[in-house]
């Protein structure tokens, strides 16, 4: 089943009155319950493309196609998680959480921000203020608060690259957890980075961006069961080959 | 608001002043000349003391501890109230041009204390990394002092002045047409030009005189100011925020860069720290200083010293003045603080509805940007006679003095609270924005949630501000002259405002110390009280 489709989009930006064309028909879709990771060069516009899907950017033509309704502008079914945490300094890590859940009743918003906080291993955390927290927790806040909201599609646009490695490592593979459970909240996930190991972790799919102007010059399937042994030989070659698709 | 702009303007008013004043327009450039030297000089004075002062007060400990709170107290008395002072003294020392010097001193003290603390932040926030190359490179004396501490204080020093400069052209007015001991000194200039039509009656002449000033603030901000603010985003630390295409090295290829630059410059001129290096690091300008906020004077201690010289200046005041009388300073206390909380509640009202509605709308802020500039620049104090005489005409004598010295106190409040406010909800970072977009806030969800949450710290800050200014404008707003006839309702401000006009010294003194007064124990007791609270309020790095 098709989930999201991301149809000939164009995006073009001005620059000191020259046109930039950054996306050129970028096209591809996602399935049900498939993690896809999107990699290329810094500057091809990836970040472009992933606000593009979360409704923040109108892209100058083409469409953004989910469960075959086209969306315009953002929908409650998708989240982005941003590369630096967004959190509000002025609340509470509960009551940061809660602020996606304004339109609940009060109960039911504490419950639930409760139990994403738990989820993505904060529980004793809740009273804590974002300045009290380590980088790396205070990128778990902003995944719960991304994740309570119980999207079906879950947009990370380089979660763990302000992170250093161990934290990025363990949040990481406490995200795929999240993803593999069957009873989780996310039901497809698209997440950026230009860590080609971090690609191979994560993705069933990866998609390769070119330079500007910017399209899907590859898509390669990752066929290798999780967890995945970063020492296999599968593993490497795959990195091998999304190095040099990159470099091309 | 571009150049040709300010052309058109300019030529227009020139036309309509040779209309009405025939061949004397020719005076005019002559007054512009005049009043644009005192404000050089002024300027010039304001350079070399809040670096000097600046530069020593973040480098060096002990100074640190004694001058900072002395000048932050000293910042509180309200410009006008030196005044008095300063005319004293001045014209008794020097009898032939004490009165241009009382004018320079003016504008003087209400430049430089923007300066002077933007100065001193400046040091403060030099980045450690920055010192610590400094130390590992053994640079320090006047080494440090010409490549490290002045190159990063060019944007603070910048901007500092750009507040500052602005400020000063009210009291430019004010220091013109000076009244003191029933003599009036009136310097030529454009600010007396205004002041002498206005007071006068000549109403065209006043508002054309406003034009020529509007033209001059203009043209200054957008030929001297804004080229040099555009040059010192060169020498920021901070970065603008590459967001939409996460510039990722953008920052740190930036910082390299400074570094090496930094290192190799530094390397370079060894030959330099001879005396005056040593003077220097004598004096403590070295990376190695650090200071703590924490350890200097306690204020309270010196708010209870103004306490006591206000009640010895009270008891002899009975005794002395002639004007001063019973529980006077009291309720005129009362009357002035009740008068600034209204204008004050006023300008928040009418500054934060208009800054939540324009703020974030580009097109909009560049449409109303160059009218809040002419606004701002034009100095409330020239238009006084002006909103007095409606005002008057319209509520009649005793409840139109009221309202217009309430009015009044406004100009001088609502602007810092505007800008303040303005730039808290554009630097908002993007990500919490795009976040309310996401999670599809409705318009109050995001107000009450986001946005005033955010913007509250610049509240307090643009209040702290605001208040200051606004007792400032109390002095020419409690009392008017129009005409040779006096419109004045009683405050602190008529207080010293009569004081001079009598030449009566210890109603002057007693009305600058309870301003002091209420300037420190507000700060002390309200708005930094309400900023301790909102520190967690900012956006800025945790500890990682």
């Amino acid at each position: 089943m098709v989930k999201l489709q991301i149809n000939e989009i164009v995006k073009n930006y001005e620059v000191d009155s020259k046109t930039i064309n950054v996306l050129d028909k970028v096209k591809f879709s996602i399935n049900e319950s498939e993690s896809v990771v999107i990699v290329g060069p810094s500057g091809c516009g990836k970040t472009i493309l992933i606000r593009i899907i979360a409704g923040l950017e109108t892209p100058d033509s083409g469409e953004v196609i989910l469960n075959n309704k086209k969306i315009s502008g953002p929908d409650p079914n998708v989240m982005l998680v941003f590369q630096s945490s967004s959190l509000l300094p002025w609340r509470t890590v509960l009551e940061n959480v809660e602020l996606s859940l304004l339109d609940k009743e009060d109960e039911e918003r504490r419950e639930t921000a409760l139990r994403y906080i738990d989820l993505v291993g904060l529980d004793g955390f809740e009273g804590s203020y974002p300045r009290e927290l380590s980088n790396g927790m205070r990128q778990r806040v902003d995944i719960a608060r991304a994740l309570c909201r119980e999207p079906e599609v879950l947009l990370m646009d380089e979660p763990f690259s302000m992170l250093d490695p161990l934290s990025a490592n363990n949040l990481r593979n406490e995200v795929l957890r999240i993803f593999m459970d069957e009873n989780g909240p996310i039901e497809s996930m698209i997440t950026i980075t230009h860590n080609i190991e971090e690609a191979v972790i994560m993705a069933d799919r990866i998609l390769v961006m070119s330079q500007r102007p910017s399209r899907i010059i590859a898509d390669v399937e990752v066929d290798l069961p999780y967890p995945r042994n970063r020492r296999g030989r599968k593993f490497n070659d795959l990195i091998d080959k999304i190095t040099s698709l990159i470099t091309l | 608001m571009k150049g040709r702009h300010i052309l058109i303007f300019a030529i227009f008013i020139a036309i309509a002043l040779f209309y009405t004043m025939g061949e004397e327009a020719l005076m005019v450039p002559y007054y512009i000349l005049r009043s644009l030297l005192r404000m050089t000089s002024a300027y010039i004075l304001t350079l070399i003391f809040s670096l000097t002062f600046g530069i020593l007060i973040a480098h060096n400990e002990r100074a640190f501890r004694i001058l900072f709170p002395v000048m932050d107290i000293l910042q509180s008395i309200p410009v006008l109230g030196f005044v008095p002072f300063a005319m004293f003294f001045l014209i008794t020392v020097f009898p032939g041009f004490g009165t241009e010097i009382v004018s320079i001193f003016l504008i003087f003290t209400s430049m430089t204390w923007a300066v002077l603390f933007n100065i001193v932040e400046g040091v403060k926030t030099i980045p450690s990394y920055i010192k610590d190359i400094s130390k590992m490179n053994n640079i320090k004396g006047l080494n440090y002092l010409f490549h490290v501490v002045l190159p990063a204080l060019y944007p603070p020093l910048i901007s500092g002045s750009v507040t500052g400069w602005g400020g000063a052209w009210y009291f430019l007015v004010v220091g013109e047409y000076l009244i003191f001991a029933d003599n009036i000194y009136i310097l030529s200039g454009i600010g007396s030009f205004i002041s002498k039509s206005a007071y006068s009656g000549d109403m065209v002449l006043s508002l054309l005189g406003i034009g020529v000033l509007a033209v001059v603030v203009l043209s200054i901000n957008r030929f001297v100011w804004q080229p040099l603010l555009f040059r010192a985003r060169k020498y920021s630390y901070g970065c603008q925020e590459t967001y939409i295409e996460s510039g990722e090295s953008a920052v740190l290829a930036l910082e390299n860069a400074y570094r090496e630059g930094v290192k190799e410059k530094l390397t370079k001129s060894k030959f330099f720290s001879s005396f005056f290096g040593k003077l220097f690091s004598f004096l403590g300008i070295s990376p190695y200083s650090k200071i703590k906020k924490e350890e200097t004077l306690s204020l309270s201690f010196l708010a209870l010293l103004f306490i006591i010289l206000v009640g010895l200046g009270s008891f002899i005041a009975y005794e002395t003045s002639e004007f001063v009388e019973g529980w006077m300073v009291l309720s005129y206390s009362l009357r002035t603080i009740i008068r600034i909380i209204i204008a004050y509640l006023l300008a928040l009202f009418w500054t934060l509805a208009v800054a939540l509605s324009i703020a974030r709308n580009k097109e909009l802020l560049r449409m109303l940007m160059p009218i809040f500039d002419v606004g701002q620049s034009i100095p409330a104090v020239a238009v006084f006679p002006i909103i007095v005489v409606i005002v008057i005409q319209v509520f009649g004598g005793g409840l139109g003095i009221e309202i217009a010295s309430v009015f009044l106190i406004m100009t001088g409040t609502q602007w810092y609270l505007l800008f303040n406010l303005i730039r808290a909800i554009r630097s908002i970072p993007g990500e919490i924005l795009d976040l309310s977009k996401i999670m599809r806030l409705n318009t109050s969800q995001r107000l009450r949630n986001i946005i005033i949450p955010a913007i509250i710290p610049a509240i307090i800050i643009g209040s702290v501000e605001a208040i200051g200014g606004g007792l400032n404008a109390t002095i020419v707003s409690e009392y008017i002259v129009y005409k040779d006839q006096v419109f004045y309702t009683e405050g602190l401000g008529y207080m010293m405002a009569e004081g001079a006009a009598l030449g009566d010294s210890t109603a002057i003194i007693l009305s600058v110390i309870s301003m002091m007064l209420i300037v420190l124990l507000v700060n002390k007791f309200v708005w930094k009280r309400m900023l301790e609270k909102v520190e967690r309020y900012s956006f800025g790095e945790g500890h990682g």
